[in-house]
């Protein structure tokens, strides 16, 4: 009966359950305030905003290669309007918190707590009272919500201030880092619960809609868009740096989405005329819990140093990567050797960061994360036996 | 007024074979569902899945709606009308089973 109520569970928040896309944004968010602090956003108008609106174009784009990718690892379910409008309800609501709280900041920083963070707060209850037997995970949300709310009410606007409010940038970016982490553990754990329901029979029984030679593409793709932007900030003198480089990345993330559509677009077009839809392919979601468990910590990581450390190089989320990935590879040598690529590129980024300006550190960051990921998805596609067949023997 | 036990064997044995109610119930939360993802939820194997649906589909408990991705052929599950009152009245017959025998105690033995 246990079992029985698993699954009604997991067919009825199907789309809920697909935790990557929060988490993408959780940590994307956390990155994103990291940027913006070492590029002196504090000082600039809207820099706190900046920092939220980057990391919901990026969780914006990343959403339907997530659903897809969930679609290829555990199949396809339809599901109703009403499931749909729940799937979206959560970050939907973080959005329109957000958008408040600029909206409310154009002429004059406002005192009192983030909206953003009272969303957060208000809906992760609502699913932690909804699906406490599966979900109470979602406290870790409320959590970051509530923290972000006491960072954000504590610290009044400046009345002497017009547009610019430095100390209440800084704790909007704080909030924003502590809410980040919250949206990404429950994410991942949401995540995590769906592999562990799903996952062992996609796992095991090597069921793949996917190409084998598309991941190294894709891979590649996505290091591609990380890398070109990142060497081109490298490239600017100094002074030009911190002012350049959230533009260049925003102009970068846009260019990226901008090749995925246009991709999807030829796809289309070659597919009209013949029966059915295109077929989907690319990768699939992470199945291995290790995985899951080495990109929390790599989250907590970075939000504790976002946290601890604000404006400084990403010194302790390099290491936190390295260590990760070192783990992962030591620990199944057999089936995760790509991810050694991660502690060889960290290891070659600390030795260089403390020799450059933390705003140049996070390009180097970024070039080399693109590495790594380039690398793994090389060594990997060496590394597993593909198989490709189909599930229909109806 | 029927007994407990008279309620246990008016079970529908077509839903409540653990598989086949597994599917249903999967079918049930959703508009409907292809076969990757039933394979996935349930644990079944591919054969066995592909009978349990043959014989739900039989019974128009379900309706089996086939179609492409590229070349690769897709089936989807639906829960057909008949299906969900099926599963509304199996649950209601397991009710009336839990709810006659919550009185009842075991003989005491010496």
């Amino acid at each position: 009966m246990n079992d029985i109520r698993r699954i009604a569970f997991v067919s009825q928040r199907y789309l809920e359950l697909q935790g990557l896309g929060p988490a993408c944004f959780g940590g994307v968010l956390i990155l994103s305030v990291r940027l913006h602090e070492a590029t002196g956003a504090s000082g600039r108008y809207g820099g706190a905003f900046q920092a939220l609106v980057f990391a919901m174009l990026a969780a914006g784009y990343a959403t339907n290669p997530l659903r897809q990718m969930y679609r290829r690892s555990f199949g396809d379910l339809v599901t109703t309007p009403r499931q749909r409008w729940l799937a979206g309800l959560p970050l939907q609501a973080v959005y329109f918190g957000a958008l408040a709280d600029i909206l409310l900041s154009i002429d004059r920083p406002r005192s009192g707590p983030s909206l953003a963070a009272v969303a957060l707060v208000a809906q992760s209850l609502w699913i932690v009272v909804r699906d406490w037997r599966w979900r109470a995970h979602y406290l870790a949300a409320a959590t970051g919500g509530v923290a972000a709310m006491i960072a954000t009410g504590s610290t009044p606007a400046s009345p002497d201030q017009w547009g610019i409010d430095p100390a209440r940038s800084q704790a909007f970016l704080l909030a924003y880092t502590l809410m980040g982490l919250g949206i990404a553990l429950s994410g991942l754990l949401d995540h995590r619960l769906l592999v562990s329901t799903l996952g062992g029979v996609a796992g095991e029984a090597s069921v793949k809609r996917s190409r084998p030679a598309d991941r190294p593409l894709f891979g590649a793709s996505v290091a591609l868009a990380a890398a070109v932007p990142a060497s081109f900030c490298l490239l600017l003198p100094d002074n030009v740096l911190p002012a350049a480089q959230l533009l260049v990345f925003t102009i970068g993330l846009v260019l990226a989405a901008g090749a995925l559509a246009t991709r999807q677009v030829v796809v289309a077009i070659r597919a009209f005329g013949g029966r059915g839809r295109p077929t989907d392919d690319g990768l699939r979601v992470p199945l291995d819990p290790d995985v899951v468990t080495a990109l929390m910590a790599v989250v907590i990581a970075a939000a504790a140093e976002g946290a601890l450390f604000p404006g400084q190089s990403p010194t302790l989320l390099t290491a936190a990567i390295g260590l990760a990935g070192g783990w992962l590879a030591v620990t199944g040598w057999t089936d995760r050797k790509q991810y050694v690529a991660w502690p060889i590129v960290a290891t070659f980024l600390l030795a260089i960061m403390p020799r450059v300006q933390p705003a140049r550190a996070f390009a180097l960051f970024v070039l080399a994360m693109a590495a790594a990921l380039l690398l793994s998805t090389l060594v990997g596609r060496s590394a597993s036996s593909h198989r490709f067949d189909h599930a229909d023997t109806i | 007024m029927q007994t407990p036990f008279e309620y246990l064997q008016s079970l529908n044995r077509l839903v409540h074979e653990p598989a086949r109610l597994a599917i249903l119930v999967a079918l049930s939360a959703c508009e409907k569902a292809d076969f990757l993802f039933l394979l996935n939820i349930t644990g079944l194997t591919k054969g066995n899945l592909s009978s349990h649906l043959s014989k739900l589909a039989d019974a128009s408990l379900v309706e089996i709606e086939k179609t492409y991705e590229g070349k690769i052929p897709i089936t989807y599950a639906k829960l057909t009308l008949e299906g969900k009152e099926a599963l509304g009245e199996y649950w209601k017959s397991v009710d009336k089973v839990r709810e006659g025998i919550r009185h009842l105690k075991p003989l005491r033995t010496t």
